[in-house]
């Protein structure tokens, strides 16, 4: 049997501990997960692949709560909720809010993951026939989709994947045994760690960053249980939704760079072109305004990780951080994957597919100690995380020269995004950076030339196949982000 | 992000400094090793072109931003500052107690000592709610001496994980 009762107790804590961080606001999913990681280095795999995917999933769903009680998104995916859910709360109908954006999540969740266990497999023997080319050009899409996609700001994202490139290429080159960026001191001979990176630039920074915003909130309301269950007169209007919204998202969630974020704010978008007739307008608490986003982040879930088991590239900054935690603990995701490690493909998505119903139960019977826990001072909470960043930090290695490392990977982190660098590509660019190497330089060797290089990527039809598809992603993303930037 | 200017700087700064230091070390790696930059088996050329992109990123980035933001009005750049100072104050907080946990040498509890007097003394620098200090101080104390022995039992009892 692939889950045990120990594994299914792990999935259990991991959601509680994702619904929890992910209603807080400005904790973020990737936090949650990364320091969900730094407990489990000395697991075996199994165990702690469900305790960090039962976090991831718990994290989407929990943002929804603090969208619809204070109008903060929990997570970056729950912005689009704030539209029509936070009304409704005004408009004196929170439970129906929360109830319905808790249970489109659940719907949301299953297609992603049914989505992936069809695709998974088809995908992955694709990705079989790959060679250097292949790889090259996938892993240059996932680093600079990721970088382009940054908030707009495309440049400051390629330079932030250029330092991950260079961090990532300290210490022994892998193929000559030189010893590169080093800089004559033993400290960086053995390299830097892409966990203590993902601490510090994604946990460490987020504490950095939450000092400006330490005011306290005052959440009074408490919800009935049964007012949760969506009366069947409200899913009849936003069922509708789903079947557009659950595609939207996965196939959102697919492309390298985006996530659940985009994927909300598009499904948004189009429901509101696509509902001639809404319960509400949309914006003034229309139920279907919530649905579309709710349905839409959750199926985002199983694009990503379908993109991170077959290819090898996380479709987000949190399935970055998964990838890097599965190469943690001895897996290597990617086209091989599939072939070598099946087993693990099924496991992950049962772990996905109990975490996604349990997160639902998590949501409803534990809103209001949510609630409650939305009511904590930050002051409180934020030196509990840097804590939690130290001992992370120390626990890989069991070395305080690392959590130096890690407190400076923190205050880069600040630095950057507050100057608009985002750090996502150079955690991203840390984890990736070997295979591109390995692959460009293969593949220099086989052609001989870079004309012959540049002319195989379009003579080799899954190459072909690839570069158009790294146009078309340049082309549509940067699309979005021209009509986001028009409508705001 | 106009009112990160400084920070903007800051972080030019570092990338500039990342490039000149990556790029020094490729060249002497190149001399060392007798190995050209720029050819096809060279063990270099990945680095090398990873430097000329950044290259050519850091010169668009640079001429994205020439005449810069607006300035900061004054009430953004008091709440500014008051956010460096926090962010320099936690930092060289965090800093020191790593430091101690490093070089100071104690017979036993080491950790929870130094972890109770840092969280104590960050959650008084942050709580901005309360003006009475005595209350303060003692609810910081408190609130750390229970985390630390949450941290202490869950993490190195339950979770296995060997602390500091």
């Amino acid at each position: 049997m692939i889950v045990t009762t120990e594994l299914f107790l792990l999935i259990v804590v991991g959601s509680l501990i994702g619904l929890v961080m992910g209603a807080l606001p400005g904790l973020t999913v990737t936090m949650t997960v990364v320091l969900c990681v730094s407990l489990t280095y000395g697991w075996p795999m199994d165990q702690a692949l469900a305790f960090i995917v039962g976090a991831f999933s718990g994290g989407v769903m929990g943002g929804s709560i603090s969208a619809i009680s204070l109008n903060i998104p929990g997570t970056a995916a729950a912005v689009a909720t704030t539209f029509d859910g936070f009304m409704l709360k005004k408009r004196g109908e929170p439970h129906h809010a929360l109830g319905i954006a808790l249970f489109v999540s659940l719907l949301g969740g299953l297609f992603g993951l049914a989505m992936l266990a069809l695709a998974g497999p088809l995908l992955g023997k694709i990705a079989l026939k790959f060679g250097p080319q292949e790889y090259f050009l996938i892993t240059l899409w996932g680093i600079t989709l990721v970088s382009v996609l940054s908030k707009g700001h495309a440049v400051k994202g390629l330079i932030s994947a250029c330092i991950g490139l260079f961090i990532g290429m300290i210490g022994m080159d892998p193929q000559t045994g030189y010893m590169r960026f080093t800089f004559g001191t033993e400290l960086l001979s053995g390299g830097v760690s892409y966990i203590l990176a993902m601490i510090g630039l994604f946990g460490m920074k987020e504490v950095f960053v939450q000092l400006n915003k330490s005011q306290t909130f005052k959440v009074e309301e408490r919800y009935r249980i049964r007012d949760l269950f969506p009366k069947w007169s409200i899913m009849k209007k936003v069922l509708p939704t789903t079947l557009w919204s659950g595609p939207i998202g996965w196939i959102i969630g697919l492309l390298p760079g985006t996530g659940g974020d985009i994927g909300a704010l598009v499904s948004y978008g189009t429901t509101t072109q696509l509902v001639k007739n809404p319960s509400r307008r949309f914006g003034e608490g229309a139920y279907e305004g919530v649905a579309a986003p709710e349905v839409a982040n959750d199926a985002a879930i199983g694009g990503a990780t379908t993109t991170m088991l077959t290819l090898g590239i996380p479709g987000d900054s949190v399935t970055a951080v998964i990838l890097g935690a599965f190469i943690l603990h001895g897996l290597q995701p990617g086209p091989l994957f599939m072939a070598s490690n099946p087993e693990y493909f099924s496991m992950v998505v049962w772990f996905l597919f109990i975490a996604t119903v349990i997160s639902y139960g998590g949501g409803l019977f534990g809103a209001n100690a949510m609630l409650k826990m939305l009511n904590v001072p930050k002051w409180y909470l934020i030196p509990a995380i840097s804590i939690l960043c130290v001992v992370g930090s120390y626990a890989l290695m069991n070395s305080i020269n690392d959590v130096i490392f890690m407190l400076f990977f923190g205050i880069i982190g600040y630095v950057f995004e507050k100057a608009g660098y985002p750090v996502g590509p150079m955690v991203l660019a840390m984890i990736l950076g070997k295979m591109i190497e390995e692959n460009l330089r293969l593949a220099l060797i086989i052609t001989g030339s870079v004309p012959d290089l540049l002319f195989s990527f379009l003579a080799r039809p899954y190459s072909l196949i690839l570069v158009v598809l790294i146009a078309a992603s340049f082309l549509i993303q940067y699309k979005l982000l021209f009509s986001q930037g028009k409508k705001s | 992000m106009n009112q990160y200017r400084s920070l903007g700087i800051i972080a030019r700064i570092v990338v500039v400094f990342f490039l000149v230091a990556f790029t020094a070390s490729l060249i002497h790696l190149g001399i060392s090793k007798n190995e050209a930059l720029f050819k096809i088996n060279s063990a270099l050329i990945y680095p090398a072109l990873v430097c000329l992109i950044l290259l050519v990123c850091l010169i668009f980035d640079f001429k994205g931003d020439l005449g810069g933001g607006k300035k900061e009005k004054d009430n953004e750049y008091i709440e500014i500052r008051q956010e460096y100072r926090l962010v320099t104050i936690l930092f060289l907080g965090l800093l020191v107690y790593i430091l101690l946990l490093k070089y100071l040498i104690l017979p036993f509890a080491l950790f929870p000592l130094a972890t109770t007097v840092y969280v104590t003394a960050a959650t008084i620098l942050l709580n901005d709610g309360d003006d009475r200090w005595m209350r303060k101080i003692a609810s910081a104390a408190l609130i750390a001496v229970v985390f630390v022995l949450a941290i202490y039992y869950s993490f190195s009892r339950i979770f296995g994980v060997i602390l500091p």
